[in-house]
């Protein structure tokens, strides 16, 4: 039997995770370890080609059903009439017709205190579970809003609890009298829970299954409610996802597909007889039907479609189709030419040469100028999950290296002033905030420091001498930003600004001469559109450089200091919340205050911005949201139809 | 068990039966399986201590003294690795191990079947496995694996905290629960509703009883002194503790993290001096009080 588990690099393995109760179906691949297992090795930035012997003569037909507004919080289910979802406007939880793209709000929302998360319908379209934000409690409950019947419209709280972080409804049990939910727990591990509906008197939730601080996702019950399939990040080091089905009764547990690419559970045919699955192995995201037996895989995986980019899973129906939202929002790096006085002289132009990277938000140009580094996903079939690589690129736009350092998320890149290493900022695989010194030749990692818990380390600015590395933090007590320095050799921090409830900080820069930080921060009653003040870096005097217009604010984490000194960059966007999109524009504040100027440089969504050392080029990275919904008709194997449902 | 998973992983040939735990319990509690036929599994395995014992190594057969502390055998069934090392990868490879162990139970595998085979007490429970041609062995092993993944504990007042009863833990006891997962930096191995992360670390407690710990199986040196996340249910129950039974109450363990375990070139990068104020380290104690619950499988 041929199997969708990828070329053994440890066959071994396998006999370990036999006896662990975990059955395998042929050989592993290098991250194949069971979930809640010890990692396997690690794997090589390059996705294998699979197991893959067979594709359908005919792919199944695909369609648009909407562009607008799509939410890829919410799931469908049942006959696939709908799709829940949160309505972004508003934060109500709401339904879309997948008929005709049409969009109801459930629940009328008065203002941003409250709103939904992540929603799932029952298989009967009877009801929706969803995720809702309380804020007298500052806590997510799990809510249950029947679509129809005498109840209609009573919203019921089915799960309330104060070790729950954020419940995210997923599934639904065979019979459609439980939810299944994931929930993070304040200790920050990760469960899979069945939550009763309130007319079962006397059920409690049970808990199916408890993961560490890695998260299973994408759960579907087979039509048969014997088996539960899900993905899970097999290691702790990087972010790829494996697909896993485990018994619902008793401790029998399957890989079905693993390999060092992103491997995804979409949902089951109707009869139970396939798992779809999208994976990444063949170098782009393609839809596979596995053949399923007794909770294993039994034969070779089928290919449905190729080349599904950036989608995400939202669910199957019992007609037979496959729902799923394609990420069509704009992730890029632009780059302008400056005149002397800081103003561009050139069109923005993107440095990614047409590639289908996810860029982060932040490029860095290297001490000479002459390359820029960014974070980047590699792969887009869950789009904000999964493993990160580092590249750089010359100016030019050549990439010239990749790296792939054995972390799951790292968030922002910056040089070293020799240009022989990296800062990254990055978490482990409890969730903490690292940053780490990566050498450039050697690829070797040191961490520098390990953030105390909640204290959601941001915003790194490191001296020119690497010894100091300034940052924003959360304050122990108060739970507010402060601005603090790290002494790297000694490992002591400093306030450098403290925490205030009048003044929240959201960003920092170090000066080039490294003898002050900019900090963009709120108004004193915190109404405003912002601040952008300058302060020594051993503390003292907060001297405001210049506050936003009414009709303003500053641009979250935009800022940047002009080579010379003489200037700061930042970001100014209208405060007009009528505008879906408005743009951003970057303007130069002097250091030694006055009205800030226009740079001629405006886009929509930029989240950072760079110059080059020698002043005359700056990148901005540009995000903005957007996706589309899309229906695939049921795929036919063998010439025989396999319908889907759940 | 409230607060406990449902799904406890078994390998596919020992699904969990009625007959399997009952030969299972049977075996558990039967002293002439051992050289001297006066100890069993729950002679260092004593329920009424959480199936842990009250010394700071195990004594076997003959008197003889162990090399560990009997580890508690509570919710083994959720574990990944077994014994302080992690030699063995499964309960089915890790129950005959004390059996032919000459400090615990001192037998070979041939006298144990003699002995099982011997003992009509256990021929009913043999009788389906032995006409497939199964060695009495993997018998005994899947009824004692089978036994033990029956011996849990939950339901206790952290778990009725976390279904919403705000009762449940004193003030002192939240207090203790956030340090845990705070400040003391506890949750980093004891993660999850049992408390353990299932992996090894170097606290430097093997500084003092020069046992390499996790090194002896994979022969790394970063691994030496490494020992594995013992859960913390019952933990109150199972004085002394460590791998070596060095340390007596849970107050001297409390006393040991604050300063930062004990140096050594491998200490686990997660341990460091904490700087627990008297009123914390006290508070950490109640919490770990409040894991005591409900015992099954006696």
């Amino acid at each position: 039997m041929l199997s969708f588990i990828s070329t053994s690099r440890r066959p071994t393995r396998a006999a370990t995770l036999s006896l662990l109760g975990v059955a395998v179906g042929g050989w592993l691949g290098a991250c194949s370890s069971a979930p809640g297992g010890r990692d396997g090795a690690q794997a090589p930035g390059q996705a294998e080609p699979g197991a893959v012997r067979q594709r359908l003569a005919e792919a199944p037909l695909t369609r648009r059903v909407s562009s607008e507004w799509v939410d890829l919080e919410g799931r469908t289910a049942g006959a696939g009439r709908f799709q829940a979802m949160v309505d972004w406007s508003s934060g109500d939880l709401a339904l879309r017709n997948l008929s005709n793209g049409s969009i109801t709000r459930l629940t009328a929302n008065k203002g941003w205190s409250e709103f939904a998360g992540s929603a799932a319908i029952s298989p009967d379209e009877r009801f929706v579970a969803y995720a809702w934000f309380v804020s007298e409690k500052s806590r997510y409950q799990l809510r249950l809003y029947p679509l129809s019947g005498p109840d209609s419209g009573q919203v019921r709280v089915i799960l309330d609890e104060p070790d729950v972080v954020y419940p995210m409804p997923q599934a639904w049990t065979a019979d459609g009298r439980e939810v299944l939910a994931t929930i993070q727990r304040t200790d920050q591990a990760n469960q899979i829970i069945a939550v009763p509906l309130p007319a079962c008197t006397g059920c409690t939730r049970r808990v199916l299954r408890t993961f560490d601080w890695r998260y299973p996702y994408d759960l579907s019950i087979s039509p048969d409610g014997r088996w539960l399939a899900y993905d899970f990040p097999p290691t702790t080091a990087r972010g790829e996802r494996n697909v896993y089905v485990m018994a619902l009764d008793g401790g029998r547990e399957s890989t079905i597909a693993a390999s060092s690419a992103n491997d995804l559970a979409v949902g089951w045919s109707t009869d139970g007889s396939h798992l779809f699955v999208s994976s990444e192995r063949a170098g782009s995201p393609s839809l596979y039907a596995v053949p399923m037996n007794g909770g294993k895989a039994s034969g070779e995986p089928v290919l449905i479609r190729a080349d599904l980019w950036g989608i995400f899973p939202l669910g199957t129906t019992s007609s037979g189709g496959i729902v799923y939202g394609v990420n069509t929002g704009r992730r890029d790096i632009l780059t302008v030419s400056l005149d002397p006085s800081g103003r561009a002289n050139s069109r923005a132009t993107s440095i990614l040469s047409g590639s289908r990277e996810m860029p982060g938000n932040q490029a860095a140009w290297s001490p000479d100028g002459q390359h820029i580094a960014y974070v980047t996903n590699r792969g887009s079939a869950i789009g904000f999950t999964g493993p990160t690589d580092i590249v750089i690129r010359a100016a030019d736009r050549t990439e010239v290296r990749r790296l792939s350092p054995k972390l799951s998320r790292v968030g922002a890149v910056s040089w070293y002033r020799d240009g022989s290493a990296l800062l990254l900022h990055s978490r482990d695989e409890k969730g903490r905030g690292l940053f780490m010194r990566m050498d450039l030749k050697t690829g070797a990692l040191a961490t520098l420091y390990t953030e105390q818990a909640n204290s959601f380390t941001r915003a790194p600015n490191l001296s020119p001498d690497g010894n100091t590395l300034y940052f924003i933090a959360n304050s122990e007590a108060a739970m507010m930003p402060e601005v603090v320095a790290l002494d790297i050799r000694t490992g002591r921090l400093r306030v450098v600004l403290e925490a205030s409830r009048n003044r929240s900080v959201t960003a920092l820069a170090l000066s080039p001469d490294a003898r002050e930080l900019a900090v963009l921060h709120t108004d004193r009653d915190g109404e405003g559109g912002g601040v952008l003040s300058v302060m020594p870096v051993s503390g003292g005097n907060v001297r405001e450089l210049h506050k936003a217009a009414d009709t303003l604010r500053f641009s979250y984490g935009v800022i940047e200091w002009l080579p010379d000194g003489s200037g700061i960059v930042a970001g100014m966007t209208s405060r007009d919340d009528s505008e879906a999109n408005p743009s951003t524009e970057l303007v130069l504040v002097p250091a030694a205050g006055g009205a800030p100027k226009s740079m001629g440089i405006s886009e929509v969504g930029i989240r950072s911005v760079r110059v080059s050392p020698d002043g005359r080029r700056a990148t901005f990275n540009v995000f903005v949201g957007g996706a589309e919904l899309w229906k695939m008709e049921p795929p036919k194997l063998d010439g025989g139809r396999v319908a889907t449902r759940r | 068990v409230a607060g406990l998973d449902e799904f406890m992983p078994h390998p596919e040939d020992n699904p969990l039966t009625a007959e399997r735990v009952a030969m299972g319990r049977m075996l558990f509690f039967d002293p002439n399986l051992s050289a001297d036929a006066r100890t069993s599994c729950a002679s260092c395995h004593i329920p009424r201590h959480a199936f842990a014992d009250t010394l700071a190594v195990s004594r076997g057969t003959h008197g003889l003294t162990g090399e560990r502390n009997t580890p508690s055998l509570i919710n083994r069934g959720y574990g990944r690795a077994f014994f302080w090392d992690g030699r063995a990868v499964s309960l089915e490879a890790q129950v005959l191990e004390p059996v032919t162990n000459p400090l615990e139970l001192g037998l070979t595998l041939h006298e144990l079947e003699r002995r099982v085979l011997a003992d009509p007490r256990y021929r009913p429970y043999l009788r389906a496995d032995r006409a497939r041609g199964e060695p009495v062995r993997t018998v005994v092993a899947r009824g004692l694996s089978s036994y033990l993944r029956t011996i849990r504990s939950g339901s206790a007042p952290f778990d009725a905290w976390g279904t919403g009863d705000t009762s449940a833990l004193s003030v002192e006891a939240r207090r203790g629960m956030a340090l845990f997962r705070g400040k003391a930096n506890c949750i980093s191995c004891h993660i999850g509703p049992n408390f353990t992360d299932e992996e090894f670390h170097n606290t430097g407690v093997f500084a003092v009883s020069g046992d390499s710990g996790r090194a002896r199986v994979t022969g790394r040196t970063e691994d030496v002194g490494a020992f594995k996340t013992p859960s913390l249910r019952e933990v109150a129950r199972t004085a002394p503790y460590m791998h070596d039974g060095s340390v007596g109450t849970l107050e001297e363990v409390v006393d040991f993290y604050d300063r930062g375990g004990r140096a050594n070139a491998a200490l686990d990068a997660e341990i460091r001096p904490l700087g627990l104020s008297v009123e914390e380290r006290r508070a950490l104690v109640v919490f770990l009080h409040a894991l005591s619950g409900r015992i099954t499988g006696h």
